[in-house]
């Protein structure tokens, strides 16, 4: 998967933070198009938390 | 070259009202005559797809990665081709008969203009091999020499050592910087049995196909256990200290990262930085020598296709 002039495996950013994602990218790719590049990737969907009773 | 048959020789000569003809040559598709495992490259009849060469296959072929199996394709069109045939030769007897020894074979002579003289260097580079050519004529049409039973179409055989491409210096006023080409086919190119798969029943035009691009791999900065860069250009044909970057190839999977133990190391991220300069993050992989190729597909043979080097990469 691409986004402008940045490549990533989605796999492997699948359940990483934006917080991550900032970190690898920032200063390659323009700081408003990070989350963009970042929304892009299909997220690993949390385990829902059991309500305590 | 065809041989007289004793006997039965003679042969109905009627002819069709129409027949499909093969134009001047405009490309060559030069490929070994065997493979590395010792069989004859063709084009099967099995290999058409109701009747036409696909894209599919085409690109199959022009990015085998078996070389032996590639077809290598000139990359721009011929100019002013001369298709000529060696004379045939006689003995001569006293009596002023004269009986034939020996027919000339079918010679070729083109030019490729406005080219520099590295791609000659690479087209007589691979000539001393054996090898033959699919002709590619003005229309887009690919022409071969057919088996006799029908079955396959080989490269016409190429005779061996008799290939020459040399650099021709533009002359002022009249004429451009060029390279000129010059062979002869084999004797053994049985012409009775040339045969072509008109253009249109081939999916992609093989005069617009380019050949191959060889990058150069070079690495940049200094390596961590986790990034390293590169830069992947082109040495210019023509020019001296200049390399054209090669642009774009931020997909992850164009790229193969092995670390020492033959692991695969998928980079998390490619980002081209400045053009043609790639920044790649990897999973951490210290103290390892990794070696870093790039493996780009294309989705038909139109694509331009490139090929590295391979790069070792030192992480600390």
């Amino acid at each position: 998967m691409k986004y402008e002039n940045i490549g990533f495996d989605e796999k492997y950013w699948a359940d990483k933070s934006l917080e991550d994602f900032t970190k690898v990218f920032k200063g390659k790719i323009r700081s408003d198009k990070i989350k963009i590049a970042y929304d892009m990737i299909p997220k690993v969907p949390k385990p829902k938390k059991f309500k305590d009773k | 070259m065809a041989f007289c048959e004793c006997g039965t020789g003679r042969s109905n000569l009627g002819v069709l009202g129409c027949f499909n003809e093969f134009d001047s040559v405009k490309k060559h598709i030069s490929v070994n005559t065997f493979d590395s495992q010792g069989n004859r490259n063709s084009i099967e009849l099995s290999d058409l797809a109701d009747g036409k060469l696909t894209d599919a296959y085409i690109l199959g072929k022009f990015t085998e990665a078996d070389a032996s199996k590639r077809w290598f394709i000139t990359p721009k069109k011929y100019e002013n081709v001369e298709p000529s045939r060696t004379d045939s030769t006689y003995e001569d007897f006293s009596s002023g008969t004269r009986v034939k020894i020996d027919t000339g074979v079918k010679a070729f002579l083109g030019i490729i203009p406005k080219t520099a003289g590295a791609l000659a260097t690479k087209m007589e580079s691979g000539a001393c091999t054996a090898y033959g050519n699919f002709e590619v004529d003005t229309n887009g049409s690919l022409k071969g020499e057919m088996s006799l039973d029908g079955a396959f179409l080989y490269p016409i055989q190429v005779s061996s050592g008799s290939f020459e491409a040399v650099e021709i210096d533009p002359v002022e006023g009249t004429s451009t910087q060029r390279i000129q080409i010059s062979f002869q086919y084999s004797k053994s190119v049985n012409e009775g049995q040339l045969r072509i798969i008109e253009s249109g029943n081939i999916e992609v035009d093989l005069l617009e196909v380019n050949g191959g691009l060889d990058g150069e791999l070079e690495a940049t900065g200094t390596p961590t256990a986790t990034s390293f860069s590169a830069t992947f250009g082109i040495d210019s044909p023509g020019a001296f200290g200049v390399v054209i970057p090669i642009e774009g190839q931020v997909e992850v999977s164009d790229w193969e990262v092995i670390d020492s133990a033959l692991g695969v190391v998928t980079p998390t991220g490619v980002a081209e930085v400045i053009a043609g300069q790639y920044d790649f993050t990897i999973p951490s992989t210290p103290s390892d020598v990794l070696s870093v190729t790039y493996v780009g597909t294309t989705l038909s043979a139109l694509d331009q296709k490139y090929y590295s080097n391979t790069l070792a990469v030192t992480t600390p």
